[in-house]
């Protein structure tokens, strides 16, 4: 991972030869910004390096420094607090911000010689390629990681992983067994060799499933079937979920983790005779909540304490800002790679980076994350496969976002595509009903008026109950001449989404809705419009404010509730 | 920024370069603003200030054109009969912005859809290869508005990635 540098003021040949040979001392790779950029894009640029995801420093004077870090908006504060690889190079040691985060090592004097905080820092992120993030909460895990993998392993060091689902429980387990494969017990053991189960699958009868964890020796030599334990014997068995297994499954499991630590544990197989050992390294990983597990579904509490200091847990994605820029720049970049590879590289855009302002913009929104990195995961793809549908060139990428999290926080929210945007404006309606330019007709003459109706009816269909769909039809059916017809239909279609995503709808706004170049000139058709919903014998659609500047939805005839607001 | 209004009939240059306006206040981006009416990349190009058509020529000759190449351009898809030349600009502009070193301007074409074969086809394939060519479907002021807006937004997001 490259370390970027960015100079936010001048700094003169002197300054930057000291800065580079502080760099070179570092021993990693870096980038310098480039320093011929005027001053005001230079700012531009070191407001934006949070948001890359990658390790960096802010090099400048301390005056510029406080301009700098006081220019800040919200979020970028948020993932610079939670950050642990970022610094700040400056000409002395005593500066001080409120958004710098104050419980660890940020300010480097750039005279001075000493590295090793930072170095240590890269080092560790270099170390385990596969964690993604640069929030404090990662980097301790990367450090705990790292002391348990240099540690012993075995039976009797096994590792207990909490988290929420779609945390990085697996990652972690995957950079536990890389990691352990070159530690102490690599010339002994092959950790590396990663075996997962899920607890579910140990969730049966329980000789079944005792046979599946022990194995069996009865009978002909063939039909021996050797467990779990034998098969990753000198390997490392991750049970996922392991609260679900059966109970025999988690006893007889405990008491292969109580032997001392480096020592292989001993157990019999189902029908065997003689004792087999295993040195399978035992990780085991849950999303349940451990006080919800010892009360209320009886796991021995002396389970836990067999883990001792070898416990690691997960926060959820919504408490590690800073680890959202790498984790969505990587999904992103995967999901380029992936559409390269599934297209052959034919009629596709040229690749974009993932924008630090659709980023913030995210970020911004504080969204549950109820799925955790899943939830981001979902949200990109989303986000990225828009962004090669040719109906949304142009369109920015914190727009492509808002499409999905202005419906709402959730997956589920997401995928409600179709339902009416709470912020629709009336250029997003008129994209969904064209036709009825009562400005210049002849504008739509090219087209084939006829199909015209159908996109109108199923858009309003879908925000319209069906007692709101008669309601319109009867509206339509009975509008006095010469107002009947096809145009009516569009422009009624076109007020009824516009008020579905909205809570109302003025006069003003209708009139915009109906692609006039000058809307006053079509206001009186609008009112008759509006009114033609809102009274008489075809009861109410739309119902006039009180504060008499529009005319709000009738709540009973659309089925807006049923859509996220 | 670099705008040009790539417009034959001076009524409909007028409409886009009031919708500049409008947004260039509202977004509070400094706009510089050209209307090309000859539909060449390289034919005469008219400074105006948004909100107007009324300008001064600006010169394109040689390496003066690389400068002024634009950032977005609202572009009428031409058609006399013949020629359909919304088509050839928007080629021609791709071909100066590589040899500039430029990068490509987001196209924003704003037009009524002519039924020719060769401006279908433009429409439906080129898009699917270049993201920053965009059809507004109809040539309606609210639609040009918030395209232009997205354009903005998004030449501000590539500005500093």
């Amino acid at each position: 991972m490259t370390l970027r540098i960015c100079a936010i003021d001048e700094i003169g040949s002197d300054e930057q030869s000291t800065i580079a040979s502080w760099l070179d001392r570092l021993g990693h790779e870096y980038e310098w910004d480039d320093p011929s950029r005027p001053q005001h894009l230079r700012f531009e640029f070191a407001r934006r390096l949070p948001w890359l995801g990658l390790p960096f420093v802010w090099a400048g004077s301390h005056h510029n420094l406080r301009r700098l870090l006081s220019s800040l908006d919200g979020p970028t504060v948020k993932v610079l607090r939670n950050c642990a690889y970022f610094w700040i190079l400056t000409d002395a040691n005593d500066f001080s911000h409120p958004a710098l985060p104050n419980d660890r090592f940020v300010l480097i004097d750039w005279n001075a010689s000493g590295t090793l905080p930072v170095k240590s820092s890269l080092d560790r992120l270099r170390a385990f390629p596969d964690l993604l993030g640069l929030s404090w909460q990662t980097d301790l895990l990367r450090k705990q990681i790292s002391r348990i993998s240099t540690g012993k392993t075995g039976p009797g060091s096994s590792v207990l992983i909490l988290g929420p689902s779609g945390s990085g429980k697996e990652v972690v387990t995957r950079c536990l067994s890389v990691a352990a494969a070159s530690g102490p017990s690599s010339s002994t053991m092959d950790r590396g060799s990663l075996k997962a189960v899920s607890g579910a699958w140990l969730n049966m009868e329980p000789g079944m499933a005792m046979t599946e964890l022990v194995g069996m020796d009865r009978g002909p030599t063939d039909e021996r079937i050797p467990g779990l334990l034998t098969q990753s014997a000198d390997a490392t068995l991750f049970i996922d979920d392991f609260e679900s297994s059966s109970r025999v499954v988690q006893e007889t499991l405990l008491r292969i983790m109580s032997v001392p630590e480096g020592e292989p544990a001993t157990f019999r197989a189902v029908g065997g005779s003689k004792d087999k050992k295993t040195n399978a390294w035992l990780l085991f990983a849950t999303n349940k909540d451990l006080n919800v597990f010892l009360n209320e579904d009886g796991l021995r509490s002396d389970f836990l304490y067999r883990f001792g200091s070898r416990v690691l847990w997960i926060t959820p994605l919504r408490e590690r800002p800073a680890d959202f820029p790498a984790i969505a720049h990587a999904i992103w970049r995967t999901a380029w790679k992936d559409a390269i590879e599934a297209k052959n590289g034919e009629d596709m855009p040229k690749e974009e980076v993932l924008r630090s302002d659709a980023l913030r913009y995210l970020l911004a929104k504080d969204l549950a994350w109820d799925g955790n990195v899943r939830s981001l995961v979902a949200l990109v793809k989303m986000v990225h496969a828009r962004l090669l549908d040719a109906e949304y060139n142009g369109v920015s990428q914190s727009s492509l976002f808002d499409m999905f999290v202005s419906r709402g926080g959730s997956f589920l929210d997401w995928l409600t595509e179709g339902r009416p945007r709470a912020n629709a404006t009336p250029a997003d309606v008129q994209g969904r009903i064209r036709g009825g330019d009562d400005d210049d007709p002849a504008r739509n003459a090219g087209g084939d008026t006829s199909t015209l109706l159908v996109p109108s009816e199923e858009a309003v269909r879908a925000v319209l109950t069906p007692e709101g769909w008669d309601i319109l039809s009867d509206v339509v059916e009975n509008a006095p001449r010469p107002r009947r017809g096809l145009r009516l239909r569009v422009r009624l279609a076109r007020i009824l989404l516009f008020a579905a995503a909205r809570p109302s709808i003025t006069f003003a706004e209708a009139a915009l809705l109906f692609d006039a170049v000058n809307p006053r000139k079509i206001l009186t058709t609008v009112r008759k419009d509006v009114r033609l919903m809102a009274g008489g014998k075809c009861q109410l659609l739309l119902k006039e404010s009180s504060n008499a500047k529009g005319f709000r939805r009738n709540p009973e005839y659309f089925r807006v509730g049923e859509a996220p607001q | 920024m670099k705008i040009w209004i790539v417009e034959d009939i001076p009524l409909d240059a007028a409409k886009a370069s009031r919708v500049v306006s409008d947004l260039a206040k509202s977004l509070s981006v400094e706009v510089d603003l050209y209307w090309n009416q000859d539909l060449k990349v390289t034919g005469e190009l008219t400074r105006i200030e948004p909100g107007a058509i009324t300008g001064v020529p600006a010169d394109v000759s040689g390496r003066q054109l690389g400068r002024l190449l634009p950032d977005i351009v609202i572009l009428d898809l031409f058609w006399d009969g013949s020629d359909f030349r919304g088509g050839s600009f928007y080629s021609d502009l791709r071909r100066q912005e590589i040899g500039a070193g430029a990068p490509s301007s987001f196209v924003l074409v704003w037009s009524v859809k002519p039924g020719m074969a060769e401006a279908q086809s433009f429409l439906e394939e080129t898009p699917r290869r270049d993201r920053r060519l965009l059809f507004t479907n109809s040539k309606t002021v609210p639609l040009l508005s918030s395209a232009l807006r997205e354009c903005i937004k998004s030449y501000f997001e590539e500005l500093f990635p």
